[in-house]
């Protein structure tokens, strides 16, 4: 499952030394119960300074705290980006308010790990973030799908997983699920050895397959179909 | 207190007394030339019998002390630092000279002839009656006046002594006792305005501090408010950190191997953690909606998709304490509304009915009403009485919950819903009473429900089929029409079930994995075809299901209508099939090949 090693590397920004230990130890759990041939190594970061010296590649995932204290939000997400660019980035918040959690994603964020989750959510949270490093809230889904214009001809939600497997080209589910991951299309471009401009027109297919205009809602789109398993690397 | 006492008080009132003083003194103002004339009339008459000098002098005096005294009363009002009552008793003071000066020219009458007499009187007492109009806001100063005009003149005719001017003397008191009364009445009127303006003035005063005081409680209260969600909103973010870490480790010593005694206090600490963790949530969420810091944001909301994610996700819930949940909405019903509050809103009233419910079910009901959209949460369960009903809205009341059991929540569900509902722009109602179950009605105004699909998607020239791998069973006790059944299915992308009996079906369906369920009505065994469709909709609520019938009854109709049940006459063809699953859910049906 991972791309690199026998040990999933994530980086955990947040000022909040409490939460370290609480989060390695459930990481290490889930990762156990799904791969017990893998070992997660945690490098934590307490501000976004501390962060922004960790070598720019080698995580496999990385979680930033919304608020730090030297660098909020967006302008944070930006700075991390640009710093890992080839690594998925979740934005762990306790306010889960829907425009906070649109805002993240569409600056690119992988995921939207809401703070306040009980431990069985936070556990299946943490289980698809390791699994697919992508997450969005469960309430936030919900209320994006119910505002969504389906369209008559689109594919139904219980065939939305088969359908990518079986209809999308395996260049084109590539190019899906790094654009899900937050990577920006040079990126993506420069991975799979191709254009910049085949990847959007790889990216505008896919999307209008799936019913969707844009990066954030194929995202919503493949969770409330409960398809985040074909966004899995093989 | 009464109208005298008001008077009294008023009279002796130096505010009152003040004003009186001011409107005497601009009374009087600008009288000037007049006064000269009649002085000068005055002299003109009395020099037909006195030396000139004599009538001159008269009218010089007159003129003088009128000039003399409207200075000196001018002064009184507008630079005099006197009590009032004193700067009175000098206006009666100035008045009575200036009474008299005037009044002096009577003596000119005991050397004249009475023509002129009868002249001269009328022009005394017309100056006397001007003083009615000049000086009655301080009856005093009236009588100064007037009493030493209307005395000399009536003393110098009495003085004639003839009975005719005897009789004109008293002629000149009952004028004089006119002219009192009617000033007596002048500054009873004046009086009365003065009142009526000061209560007035004191009530607009009273209105003024009442409205301000009233103004400034409730600033202070929303300030007290404000500043209390502040609190409440960083207090619960900062207090979320430790709570996160103390949910991590206390799930995490759960998975340690402990001995028994320590398994049990490790399950209590984390029941007590997330029982906090929900609570804290319930406060963050409502000071956030005390700050007013959310703004709704009007969507079209499919409330057909909403509902099945909503019920899906409560799904597990219900099961866990065996209870039904059933939604019963129209496909493609949609309203303008904000999403998430109005999830917040429904996902609120779901937990509370299903908490609140220990057995029978839970049904979420949307229909049109006579005024917009009705959505109602029913439930079985405890009921609350009228008394109660609006208790239930308030934080932390839990009516069923006496031991304050942590798993029940802490009853800020309710609140929240109170709060989100007029963001909103809805109206909510409850119709309870104890042990009766609840319904809670939440009225969608007409202009926020928007046109949807109420009816079937028109028929569109691509051709139909099952959304691909559909499970359909269908009971019939007719081998063959089953077979052409099974036929219609799997040409259109379906997986086909048949059975012959309602036994058969009804143990199919109990394993809950099918997606449509079609059912002849008159089925051999102890069920028909309703019965059965009730039996497999206990496993499966939501169960699509298509009746298939003979006969013609209106019964059947009716009871297929209020079960959300397709019903269909036999003979039917494909076509009536498809539309009858589409109309029970719309996804089941596609179009393409």
């Amino acid at each position: 499952m991972p791309e690199r090693g026998s040990t999933v590397r994530v980086l955990l920004i947040d000022d909040h030394e409490l939460v370290w230990s609480g989060t390695r130890a459930l990481l290490d759990r889930v990762l156990a119960e799904e791969q017990p041939s893998l070992a997660v190594h945690l490098v934590t970061a307490r501000s976004l300074n501390d962060a922004l010296v960790q070598p720019p590649a080698g995580f496999d995932l990385v979680l930033l705290d919304y608020h730090l204290p030297d660098g909020v939000g967006l302008q944070a997400l930006d700075a991390v980006r640009s710093r890992f660019e080839n690594t998925p980035v979740c934005v762990l918040s306790a306010e889960r308010d829907p425009r906070r959690v649109r805002s993240v994603v569409e600056a690119g964020a992988a995921g939207f790990l809401p703070k306040g989750y009980s431990m069985p959510d936070m556990e299946a949270a943490l289980r698809v973030v390791l699994r697919h490093k992508v997450y969005l809230p469960a309430e936030f889904v919900l209320a994006a799908d119910a505002t969504r214009d389906s369209e008559p001809d689109e594919v139904p939600s219980p065939d939305l997983a088969s359908f990518v497997m079986s209809e999308l080209s395996p260049r084109q589910r590539d190019v899906l699920i790094r654009a899900m991951r937050g990577l920006p299309t040079k990126l993506i471009a420069r991975e799979l050895g191709i254009a910049e401009g085949t990847v959007k027109a790889h990216l505008s297919m896919v999307y209008r397959a799936l019913g969707v205009r844009n990066r954030t809602d194929a995202l919503c789109r493949l969770f409330q179909a409960g398809a985040t398993s074909v966004l899995q690397l093989t | 207190m009464t109208g005298a006492d008001h008077t009294q008080s008023a009279e002796r009132d130096p505010e009152f007394l003040e004003l009186c003083l001011k409107v005497l003194v601009a009374q009087g103002a600008g009288l000037r030339f007049h006064v000269a004339l009649m002085a000068l009339v005055v002299a003109t008459i009395a020099a037909q019998v006195y030396p000139w000098w004599q009538a001159l002098a008269w009218a010089g005096m007159a003129v003088a002390i009128r000039e003399l005294r409207a200075w000196r009363v001018q002064r009184l009002v507008q630079v005099s630092d006197e009590p009032v009552q004193q700067r009175i008793r000098r206006v009666m003071l100035w008045n009575g000279a200036l009474g008299t000066a005037n009044g002096l020219a009577a003596l000119f009458m005991l050397g004249l002839p009475p023509e002129a007499d009868a002249v001269m009187t009328l022009l005394l007492l017309s100056w006397a009656a001007a003083g009615v109009t000049t000086n009655a806001t301080i009856l005093a100063a009236f009588r100064a006046y007037v009493v030493p005009i209307v005395g000399l003149t009536g003393l110098v005719w009495v003085l004639h002594g003839d009975l005719v001017s005897v009789g004109a003397g008293a002629l000149a008191l009952l004028f004089f006792a006119t002219q009192d009364k009617l000033a007596r009445r002048n500054h009873a009127t004046f009086l009365e305005s003065f009142e009526m303006r000061r209560v007035n003035l004191d009530l607009t005063r009273n209105l003024e501090t009442e409205r301000s005081r009233l103004l400034q409680a409730k600033d202070a209260a929303e300030q007290a408010n404000r500043a209390k969600s502040r609190f409440l909103a960083s207090a619960s973010h900062d207090l979320r950190q430790p709570m996160q870490a103390l949910a991590f480790n206390s799930a995490e010593l759960q998975h340690q191997p402990l001995p028994i005694p320590a398994q049990a206090l490790a399950q209590d600490i984390a029941a007590s953690v997330d029982a906090l963790r929900t609570m804290l949530d319930g406060l963050l969420e409502l000071s956030q909606l005390d700050a007013q810091e959310r703004e709704p944001q009007q969507r079209r909301v499919d409330m057909r998709r909403m509902l099945d994610a909503l019920v899906a996700s409560f799904r597990a819930t219900a099961a866990a304490k065996s209870l039904t949940l059933r939604l019963d909405c129209p496909a493609g019903c949609a309203i303008n509304t904000d999403p998430d509050l109005m999830l917040r809103v429904l996902t609120n009233l779901t937990d509370n009915a299903l908490k609140y419910t220990l057995a029978g079910e839970v049904a979420i009901v949307v229909h049109a009403a006579s005024h917009g959209l009705q959505i109602q949460v029913h439930d079985t369960g405890i009921g609350i009485d009228a008394a109660d009903q609006e208790r239930i809205f308030d934080e932390l009341v839990q009516l069923a919950n006496h031991q304050r059991d942590p798993r029940q929540g802490y009853g800020l569900g309710l609140s929240i819903v109170r709060r989100l509902v007029p963001m909103l722009g809805m109206r909510l109602t409850l119709d309870s009473a104890r042990g009766r179950g609840s319904v809670f009605t939440l009225h969608v105004p007409p202009d926020r429900v928007l046109p949807g699909l109420a009816s079937p998607p028109p028929r569109s020239a691509a051709p139909r089929r099952l959304r691909k791998g559909t499970r359909v069973l269908v009971v019939d006790d007719d081998a063959d029409v089953l077979r052409a059944y099974g036929r219609i299915v799997s040409r259109h992308g379906g997986v086909f079930d048949g059975v012959q009996s309602s036994q058969a079906a009804s143990a199919r369906a109990e394993r809950g994995d099918i997606d449509v369920l079609v059912a002849d009505y008159r089925l051999p065994g102890l069920m028909d075809g309703l019965a059965l469709i009730a039996a497999a909709r206990q496993a499966q609520p939501d169960l699509p299901a298509v009746l298939c019938t003979a006969d013609r009854t209106p019964e059947l109709d009716s009871v297929c209508r209020e079960r959300q049940i397709a019903l269909l006459h036999k003979p039917l063809d494909e076509g009536q099939l498809l539309d009858a699953m589409a109309a029970q859910r719309a996804e089941l049906v596609t179009h393409g090949d």
